[in-house]
């Protein structure tokens, strides 16, 4: 389709948003969830990084335990997605197996979490 | 019936004479044995003694690798003593006493002996001189009451050669009488001049020199005016291990609130608890009792390279003395040790080995506030995790 363009595609700003139609016009609904997934554990890592550097990491092991449950939900999430993608995939197996290999790093990370979270 | 005659005989025997120390006396000269006759009395009460000259060949020191004799008594002369100045050495090191008594015109082996235990005898033919403290004008024969250690009250008359100490400062030499501030000796004219001095070993062995004859000789000793008669009981209770002998044991550490003694291991900031029995020995009752330290001074030090806590242990009850604290915040493998080194006194080194470990990962505080962020974010991990699963797996 022909849209037109009000602004200049070759700037940061252009970039942006021909990017962000592209993106939320190409990408099937699930991986938009998973995105929106990806984001949430994004910002609470953030978020607990700004805390710990305004008040320190005093507990240590809850510290590491918050860091690593966001940060660890992140990646795990990235990895089913480029699972997922038929153009980033990087092993052989099929998108059932996938995603109960997801499952079993998700539950082993939270048990992790909950064991260190003191 | 012949195991109860066995066992009537030990009895009776070990009261007897059977049973004490034996002490060798050598000299060169046997007008000794009179001139110093009170002080063999005194010696014979509680040891057996046997005199010997120093050149005869009818004494052994050792035998067959066991020393014959517990304590030994020179008088020094000018020839030199058959035994090597090597196996006297081993005889203190095996943790029995010596008493060397010198003078002027010793040989230089007794010098060289005497200088092993850092204690040093001025000049050849020289001899102390006060004009001020000595007896009846004879400005050779010297008065001091500078004693140390031992238990004399009344003033000690010397005539002979002074001794001096090594110059740097060790805790094992002693000056057991000193000279007062007038007297002095040698074509130096040396002041602070010792007269009896000692030396006792890191194994506790007790090494006693003094630079004259005379002062343990009956002319001073039936003196009553003089302390030398106590002077030389005292020397010989001191010197050969009867007074002032330490012994500690029954060293207890543990955990404050627990009963089991010397636990496997300690946790950081833990309350401790140290106890150790320290007995003296009391010669007059032949029994151990409770050792009463004047000055708070027995420390306790806490070290893992560097003390941590360097604290007086508190007097308890009897022969107790104890200590609760707090083990620092930090671990490793920590040391309790006593080095208690007060003069006179047997040297008491003890170390006792723990490990201090740091917190289990689950014994850290729970249900902080500081960490409140980290416990939302953990379970809010876990929410949204849940909330993306419905919604991946709903979806068409």
């Amino acid at each position: 389709m022909s849209e037109t363009k009000f602004v200049d595609e070759n700037s940061l700003i252009g970039i942006a948003a021909s990017f962000w139609q592209q993106y939320s016009t190409k990408t099937p609904q699930k991986l938009k969830i998973m995105d929106a997934f990806s984001l949430y554990c994004f910002v609470l890592l953030i978020i607990q990084l700004f805390y710990c550097g305004l008040v320190g990491d005093f507990p240590r092991n809850s510290f590491l335990s918050g860091i690593f449950a966001s940060g660890g939900a992140l990646t795990i999430n990235i990895c089913l997605r480029k699972q997922l993608n038929s153009e980033t995939r990087y092993m052989s197996i099929s998108n059932e197996r996938a995603f109960w290999e997801y499952l079993a790093a998700m539950i082993v990370l939270f048990l992790t979490v909950i064991n260190f979270l003191g | 019936m012949i195991n109860f005659l066995i066992l009537i005989l030990g009895v009776v025997l070990a009261g007897t004479p059977y049973n004490q120390k034996k002490v060798l006396v050598l000299s060169d000269n046997p007008a000794v044995y009179v001139s110093h006759s009170q002080f063999f009395n005194l010696l014979s009460k509680q040891y057996r003694v046997d005199y010997k000259n120093i050149q005869s060949n009818t004494f052994n020191l050792q035998l067959f690798g066991e020393w014959q004799y517990d304590h030994l008594i020179l008088f020094s002369s000018t020839v030199d003593l058959k035994v090597s100045i090597q196996e006297l050495l081993d005889f203190y090191d095996s943790g029995r006493n010596i008493l060397l008594l010198g003078s002027t015109d010793q040989s230089k082996y007794f010098r060289k002996f005497l200088n092993s235990f850092g204690l040093d005898m001025h000049e050849y033919g020289s001899s102390v001189v006060d004009y001020f403290n000595n007896i009846r004008g004879n400005q050779n024969v010297v008065t001091t009451s500078n004693v140390n250690i031992l238990n004399v009250d009344k003033p000690i008359a010397y005539q002979g050669a002074g001794l001096s100490m090594t110059p740097y400062e060790t805790f094992q030499v002693f000056g057991l009488v000193r000279g007062s501030e007038t007297a002095f000796s040698g074509p130096n004219l040396s002041h602070n001049i010792i007269y009896v001095g000692a030396t006792q070993g890191r194994n506790n062995a007790r090494f006693v020199a003094t630079g004259s004859w005379e002062i343990l000789s009956d002319e001073f000793l039936n003196n009553s005016n003089l302390g030398n008669q106590m002077l030389a009981e005292e020397i010989i209770r001191w010197g050969f291990g009867q007074s002032k002998i330490l012994k500690a044991e029954n060293l207890i550490h543990r955990r404050l609130d627990s009963d089991d003694i010397k636990p496997y291991n300690y946790r950081l900031r833990e309350d401790c608890y140290f106890s150790i029995d320290i007995y003296e020995w009391d010669y007059q009752n032949d029994q151990w009792i409770p050792y009463v330290s004047t000055d708070n001074d027995v420390l306790l030090e806490f070290v893992m390279l560097d003390p941590y806590y360097r604290v007086p242990l508190k007097k308890g009850q009897g022969p107790k003395y104890e200590l609760s604290f707090k083990i620092p915040d930090v671990y490793g493998v920590f040391q309790f040790k006593i080095n208690y080194l007060k003069p006179g006194y047997t040297f008491l080194k003890i170390a006792e080995k723990i490990t201090v470990r740091p917190f289990r990962h689950d014994e850290y505080g729970r249900y902080l506030v500081q960490a409140l962020p980290y416990y939302f974010s953990s379970f809010g991990t876990m929410a949204g995790f849940v909330v993306f699963l419905i919604a991946f797996l709903l979806n068409k």
